[in-house]
C-alpha cells in the first residue's frame, strides 16, 4: 500500500515536472507546476510530516503558483501563445549539465550518510512551532526581516517614483 | 473621534439593513401563484374583445353597422352584413364577424365606437395558443365568450325613427365636449349623433 | 439517542464479520467517502432550495412551489434538467482545462470534510493539523476558478476569474489569521481538540473571548465562498456570470453545487470553531444528538449569509481590495496579538 503510493506520487512528480518543461504552452505549464506541487505534498504526507505537507500545499500550490498564473495572464504576449522551449545552444547546455550531474555524482558518492534514528526532531506542527520560537528564533526572525525587505522592495519598485 | 463616529455610523446602518430586511421574513407573499391564483381584473381593463348580446332574446346587438371595423386601426374587424334583416329583432346583423387577435392592439376604439352596447373589450388577457391560426376569433366564438360579461346599457336603444335624434333637444352639437348634459358622459353624445350621419 | 457514532460503528462491526482486512479498509474507504458526498450533494441540494426559499420570504414573494411540498424537489429537477442538456464546448476553448476545472472544482469542495467534526466520534480522519489542512486544500478552488475563467477563451469569463482569484487570495490572509486566535485558545491544530476545548455550556464557546476573529472569520468566509456583498467576480451587469459563463449543462451544475458546498464549508467551520461543534449549549440539553446540534449551528451561520446577500449591495472592486488589506489585515494582526497577550496573562 505504502510503496504503492509512494511510487504513483513518484510518476506523478517526474511527469508533471516534464511536463512542465516540455510543454508549449505556458498556462499548462503553470498547472502542471501545481500538480507537481500538490504530489510532493503526498511524499511529505507519506513521510508523516502533514505540517510540513499542509504548508506546501498553502504555500506552493495556493500562493505561488497562483501568482505564476496570475502573471502568465497578465501579460499579455504570453497568453495563448505557443512558445519554444528549447534554445540554439543545445552543446554548451550539454556540457554543463553534464558537469554538473558529474559533480553531484561525486558529491553523493564521497559522503558518508548520517542515518537518522527514528526519534529524531518530530515533525508534528507543535514541536515544529516550539522549535522555532525557541532555539531558532533567529533565523526566523531573519526569515521574516528578509520577506519584509522583499515586500517592501516590491512596492517601491512598483510605485516607480 | 471622527473616525470611531464614522465606524459607529457604518456599523449601525449595516445592523439597520439587516434588520429591515429580516422584518420581511415571515410577510405574507404579495405576489399570485399565477396558474392557480389570478388578479381580479378591473372594470375598464381591455383584453380580447368579445361580441356581447341581448340577455333575453339572446341574439347579438351588434346590426353589422361596420363602424367598428372602419375604425379599427390595425384592420383587425372583418364583418359581413346580412342581406335580410332577422325576421325576429327586425334588425340586420352580421353573418361573417371575425376578429384577429394577432393583430388587435386593444385600443378600445371599436367599444367607443360601438352605437349599440354589441362589441366590448374584457378583462380576460390569455391568448397563449399552440396555433396562431386559432387567434382569429369568428362571430360564434365571440358571442360565447360574451355570453356572460356583464355590461351596462349605457347607449340608448336604436330609435324608431331616423329624425329621432334630430328631435332630441338636449343633444349637443358634434364635438361640443364643454358642454355635456350631467348625466351623460362626453362619449354617449356622438354615439347619438352618428347614426344620422 | 440518535448518536450516529454507534450506528457507524455497528455497520463497521458488521462489514469486519465477513470481510477480510485489507478487503475491508478499501470497502470502509468507499463507504465513508459514499455518506459524505451523498450527505453533503443533499446538503447541496437543500441549500440552493433554501436560498431560493429564503431570497422570495426576504422579497416578500413565494418562491418555487411547484414541485414537491413547498417545492422542496426544485433542485433535483432543475439538476436532472442540466445533467440532459447538451454540453457546449466553445470552439475556441482550451478543451482539456476546460474539462478539469469545474472536476478539480467539484472534487476539491469535498476534500475539506475529511476533517470535519459532525458530531461526537463523528469525523473521516482526525487530522492533527486539521484547521491548516482545510485552508489549504481550499486554495484548490482558486486554480479551478482560474483555469475556468482561462479556458473559456471569453473575456467575462477571463476577467471574473481573475477577479475571484485576487479575491480569494486577498481573503485568504484574513480568514486565516482570524482562525488563529481560536487555534491558540485551544493550543490545537485539530478540530476534534478545538471542539472539545469549548465542552460545557455555551459560556465555553470560543465566540465569548473571540468576537473580534469571529466577525472577521465571518467577513472573510464571505468574500472566500464570493458571495454578496463580495461577489464581484459573479457580477451580473458587468461581467454577465463571471467564470462559469461558458459553462452549461453538467459542468455548470458542478461549480454550482461546488459554489454551495463550499458556504457549507465556510459555516461549519465557524461553527466549530467559534460556535463549539457539536457541543450543546446547555448541559442538560445533551439529549439532543451531537450532530444536531453541528448542523444546527452550521445552517445558522449560512441563514446569516444569505441574509448578508439579501441586504447589502455588492461593493467595488477597489473597495473590496482595500476592505481586505487595509482593514481586515490589521485588524487580523491586532485579534492575534491581543489574543496571545491575553493568554500570556491570565494562564
Amino acid at each position: 500500500m505504502f510503496d504503492l503510493a509512494f511510487y504513483i506520487l513518484a510518476v506523478l512528480i517526474l511527469g508533471s515536472a516534464l511536463m512542465v518543461v516540455t510543454l508549449r504552452n505556458i498556462f499548462h505549464c503553470a498547472l502542471f507546476l501545481v500538480l507537481c506541487m500538490f504530489s510532493i505534498a503526498g511524499i511529505y504526507i507519506l513521510l508523516e510530516a502533514e505540517f510540513i505537507a499542509a504548508v506546501q500545499v498553502l504555500i506552493y500550490v495556493g500562493a505561488v503558483t497562483i501568482l505564476m498564473i496570475f502573471a502568465v495572464m497578465l501579460t499579455h504576449q504570453l497568453t495563448g501563445k505557443t512558445i519554444r522551449q528549447v534554445n540554439d545552444q543545445p552543446i554548451a547546455a550539454l556540457f554543463i549539465i553534464s558537469s554538473l550531474l558529474v559533480l553531484t555524482l561525486l558529491a553523493l558518492s564521497k559522503t558518508t550518510w548520517e542515518v537518522a534514528s527514528s526519534s529524531g526532531v518530530s515533525p508534528s506542527a507543535t514541536e515544529l512551532g516550539r522549535a522555532l520560537m525557541t532555539v531558532y528564533v533567529l533565523p526566523f526572525e531573519v526569515v521574516s526581516v528578509v520577506l519584509l525587505v522583499a515586500l517592501v522592495g516590491a512596492i517601491v519598485i512598483s510605485r516607480g517614483d | 473621534m471622527r473616525a470611531a463616529r464614522q465606524v459607529w455610523s457604518g456599523v449601525y446602518n449595516l445592523v439597520l439593513g439587516l434588520v429591515t430586511v429580516f422584518k420581511h421574513l415571515g410577510h405574507k407573499a404579495i405576489t399570485l401563484q399565477y396558474p392557480d391564483e389570478r388578479m381580479p381584473m378591473f372594470e375598464r381593463s381591455r383584453g380580447v374583445v368579445v361580441l356581447l348580446s341581448d340577455p333575453e332574446t339572446g341574439k347579438l346587438n351588434c346590426t353589422a353597422c361596420m363602424v367598428c371595423a372602419r375604425i379599427c386601426p390595425v384592420y383587425a374587424i372583418d364583418l359581413e352584413r346580412s342581406e335580410e334583416p332577422d325576421p325576429e329583432t327586425k334588425k340586420r346583423y352580421p353573418v361573417k364577424f371575425e376578429i384577429d387577435n394577432t393583430t388587435c392592439a386593444f385600443c378600445g376604439l371599436c367599444e367607443e365606437a360601438c352605437n349599440f352596447d354589441a362589441i366590448k373589450l374584457t378583462g380576460k388577457y390569455e391568448f397563449s395558443v399552440y396555433d396562431q391560426k386559432t387567434l382569429l376569433y369568428d362571430r360564434d366564438f365571440l358571442q360565447e365568450l360574451g355570453r356572460d360579461v356583464p355590461y351596462e346599457k349605457k347607449k340608448k336603444p336604436l330609435p324608431k325613427a331616423k329624425a329621432a335624434p334630430k328631435a332630441d333637444p338636449t343633444s349637443p352639437k358634434p364635438e361640443e365636449p364643454a358642454s355635456p348634459k350631467p348625466e351623460e358622459s362626453p362619449e354617449e353624445s356622438p354615439g347619438e349623433d352618428k347614426p344620422e350621419a | 439517542m440518535f448518536e450516529l457514532e454507534g450506528i457507524f460503528s455497528a455497520v463497521g462491526d458488521f462489514l469486519a464479520s465477513f470481510l477480510g482486512a485489507p478487503l475491508l479498509q478499501i470497502v470502509s474507504i468507499i463507504a465513508v467517502a459514499g455518506v459524505v458526498i451523498g450527505f453533503l450533494m443533499v446538503l447541496a441540494l437543500f441549500l440552493v432550495w433554501w436560498e431560493r426559499k429564503l431570497s422570495a420570504d426576504f422579497q416578500v414573494r413565494i418562491g418555487p412551489m411547484r414541485t414537491g411540498p413547498h417545492g422542496v424537489l426544485q433542485t433535483i429537477a432543475d439538476a436532472l434538467k442540466l445533467l440532459q442538456k447538451e454540453d457546449i464546448v466553445p470552439l475556441t476553448a482550451d478543451k482539456k482545462v476546460f474539462f478539469w476545472a469545474p472536476v478539480i472544482c467539484f472534487v476539491t469542495c469535498f476534500l475539506a470534510y475529511i476533517c470535519m467534526p459532525f458530531g461526537k466520534g463523528l469525523i473521516v480522519r482526525d487530522l492533527n493539523i486539521g484547521i491548516l489542512y482545510i485552508v489549504a486544500i481550499t486554495t484548490f478552488t482558486v486554480i479551478s476558478l482560474l483555469m475556468a475563467g482561462w479556458a473559456s477563451n471569453n473575456k467575462y469569463s477571463l476577467l471574473g476569474g481573475m477577479r475571484s482569484a485576487a479575491q480569494i487570495i486577498s481573503y485568504e490572509v484574513p480568514l486565516s489569521l482570524s482562525l488563529l486566535g481560536a487555534v491558540m485558545l485551544a493550543q490545537s491544530l485539530s478540530m476534534v481538540t478545538i471542539v472539545q476545548g469549548q465542552g460545557g455550556s455555551f459560556l465555553h464557546w470560543y465566540i465569548w473571548r473571540q468576537p473580534l476573529g469571529f466577525l472577521l472569520y465571518v467577513t472573510a468566509a464571505t468574500a472566500e465562498v464570493n458571495r454578496t456583498p463580495f461577489d464581484i467576480p459573479e457580477a451580473e451587469q458587468e461581467l454577465v456570470a463571471g467564470y462559469n459563463i461558458e459553462y452549461s449543462g453538467m459542468k455548470f451544475a458542478m461549480f454550482f453545487l461546488a459554489e454551495f458546498i463550499n458556504m457549507f464549508t465556510v459555516c461549519a467551520i465557524a461553527a466549530t470553531l467559534f460556535l463549539g461543534g457539536w457541543n450543546p449549549p446547555f448541559e442538560f440539553l445533551s439529549f439532543i444528538p451531537s450532530w444536531v446540534w453541528f448542523l444546527g449551528k452550521s445552517l445558522f451561520l449560512v441563514f446569516i449569509l444569505m441574509w448578508f446577500r439579501w441586504t447589502y449591495p455588492r461593493l467595488r472592486v477597489d473597495q473590496l481590495m482595500a476592505f481586505a488589506w487595509k482593514f481586515l489585515l490589521p485588524l487580523a494582526f491586532l485579534n492575534i496579538i491581543v489574543t496571545g497577550f491575553l493568554i500570556y496573562l491570565f494562564e
